[in-house]
């Protein structure tokens, strides 16, 4: 028998050959793809890159047309590329803190949720359960407080903590200095040429929860319900309501608020909570798949359950849902 | 523009463009075990480790990156030396296609070098940013648990 016939035979069948015989492109090598994207960079206008590496440089770099801060998260690559002109990346800069001191809480711009839940204890601090159960691992990795206050898309999990413990923010450019969240989000002017450098909560012992309207785990909430109140002696001494996803993007519920505020706790608090609930004044718009009315009647049965959750404030954290 | 990158130890010198993400430049770079997916965040598929860090590079723009160090599936181990992980989702029957294992193998030694006795809940939380369409989990979730019961005397 000739085995140098058979050795040949075995070859032929081999993957590399049959895909030979296909005659498909070759796959093109390291240098030949190096070469190959050099040829296309060329082709391609340029987005402007610019590396602060500190805080001075960012009034006039922000000055300049076009220029938007990049922290690193998600929102500019899901806003779409096209218009974007020229980027800072505000890596460099030391934005990437978190102080607690004398009831206070200055947290750095440039905090990725995980890094800002971490720095808050993850079962712990109400904004760092909400923050835990925003996006997925890797996301959470990423996305910036400071980016996410400025984009303020519908689904934040960072928005209605932050509202509810009325934070203020530090600002650095056209409109420096400290601002209050609220004042920051209603005049959008503010937004222009501007930096968020540190967000500071007044962190008081409150007694929390924050509900979160989705259908699975890792689904955008379509609504979410954040509650801070304090009691004492068997009364409501003040409670804060923030819903985010209504229409206007989020509510504070100061008729609510006030109708609970000064009651008393009785040992079965649902006759309270039904009239809390009545009380919730609030629209959304139809997305998801869920309806105007069924987001409505969610948030009222959701608002009941959030808030005897923070009156018995110690739910466990389960991302997703309750916390 | 131009600029340094640090690929799984080796430093390379790239020419990029300032709209492109980190999936795209290093799968042209020939890191094709940093797999496509969703291109949207959800899938997991194109997970890499950024300084360490746990992050989908199909959102991560690529000029942003440069200067740091960037640890792919393969610069984990090699076919003949496996890390722990590596090893443990090959025993533990945890790979059927094997498009999402790059990314769970990634997401797995993340999470192990924070927590390395995490619980089952934490697991899942941690692999949460993971889709695989064949395994049903279960036997990823095993193979988590058996890394980190190998990995933990020697603390590799």
């Amino acid at each position: 028998m000739d085995n140098s016939l058979q050795r040949t035979k075995a070859a032929d069948i081999r993957p590399r050959r049959l895909l030979d015989s296909l005659d498909l492109p070759r796959p093109r090598t390291h240098t030949e793809s190096v070469a190959a994207r050099k040829e296309q960079v060329n082709e391609v206008a340029e987005i402007q890159w610019y590396f602060p590496n500190e805080l001075e440089e960012v009034p006039d770099l922000l000055a300049r047309e076009g220029v938007i801060p990049h922290s690193g998260g998600t929102g500019i690559l899901w806003g779409g590329m096209t218009r974007i002109r020229a980027l800072m990346d505000v890596s460099r800069l030391e934005l990437k803190f978190c102080r607690i001191h004398g009831g206070t809480i200055d947290l750095g711009a440039a905090l990725s949720y995980s890094e800002t839940a971490a720095a808050l204890g993850e079962s712990g601090h109400l904004l760092g359960r909400s923050l835990c159960a925003a996006a997925t691992e890797p996301l959470r990795n990423r996305i910036s407080l400071g980016g996410s206050i400025s984009m303020f898309p519908y689904w934040s999990d960072l928005m209605g903590p932050l509202l509810a413990y009325e934070a203020e923010l530090s600002l650095v450019g056209a409109n420096g200095g400290a601002r209050g969240l609220g004042e920051y989000l209603q005049n959008r002017d503010l937004r222009q040429n501007t930096l968020i450098t540190s967000i500071r909560l007044q962190d008081r012992s409150w007694q929390g929860a924050y509900y979160r309207h989705t259908r699975t785990l890792t689904d955008r909430p379509a609504f979410s319900i954040t509650v801070l109140l304090r009691q004492s002696a068997g009364r409501i001494e003040e409670v804060r309501i923030v819903v985010v996803g209504c229409s206007g993007r989020y509510k504070r519920l100061s008729v609510v608020e006030k109708l609970l505020e000064g009651s008393e706790v009785p040992s079965d608090p649902s006759e309270l909570l039904e009239q809390a609930a009545q009380q919730l004044d609030i629209d959304f718009s139809a997305r998801m798949g869920f309806s105007t009315e069924y987001l409505r009647a969610c948030a009222a049965i959701e608002l009941k359950r959030t808030l005897a959750s923070a009156l018995g404030s110690s739910s466990p954290s389960k991302p997703g849902s309750r916390s | 523009m131009t600029g340094t990158l640090s690929i799984n130890g080796t430093e390379l010198r790239i020419s990029l463009r300032g709209d492109e993400v980190l999936l795209d430049l290093l799968r042209d770079l020939g890191y094709t075990e940093v797999k496509e997916g969703c291109r949207e965040g959800a899938c997991g598929s194109c997970l890499v480790l950024l300084e360490g860090v746990l992050v989908n590079s199909c959102q991560v723009l690529a000029a942003s990156a440069l200067g740091r160090e960037i640890t792919t599936v393969k610069g984990l181990g090699t076919f003949h030396r496996p890390h722990p992980v590596q090893e443990a989702f090959v025993e533990a029957g945890a790979v059927q296609c094997g498009f999402c294992t790059p990314g769970m193998v990634l997401a797995t030694f993340a999470l192990l070098k924070k927590n390395p006795r995490p619980s089952e809940e934490q697991i899942r939380h941690a692999l949460d940013g993971n889709l695989c369409r064949c395994t049903g989990y279960v036997k990823i979730i095993e193979s988590v648990k058996l890394a980190a019961e190998r990995m933990a005397p020697d603390g590799r």
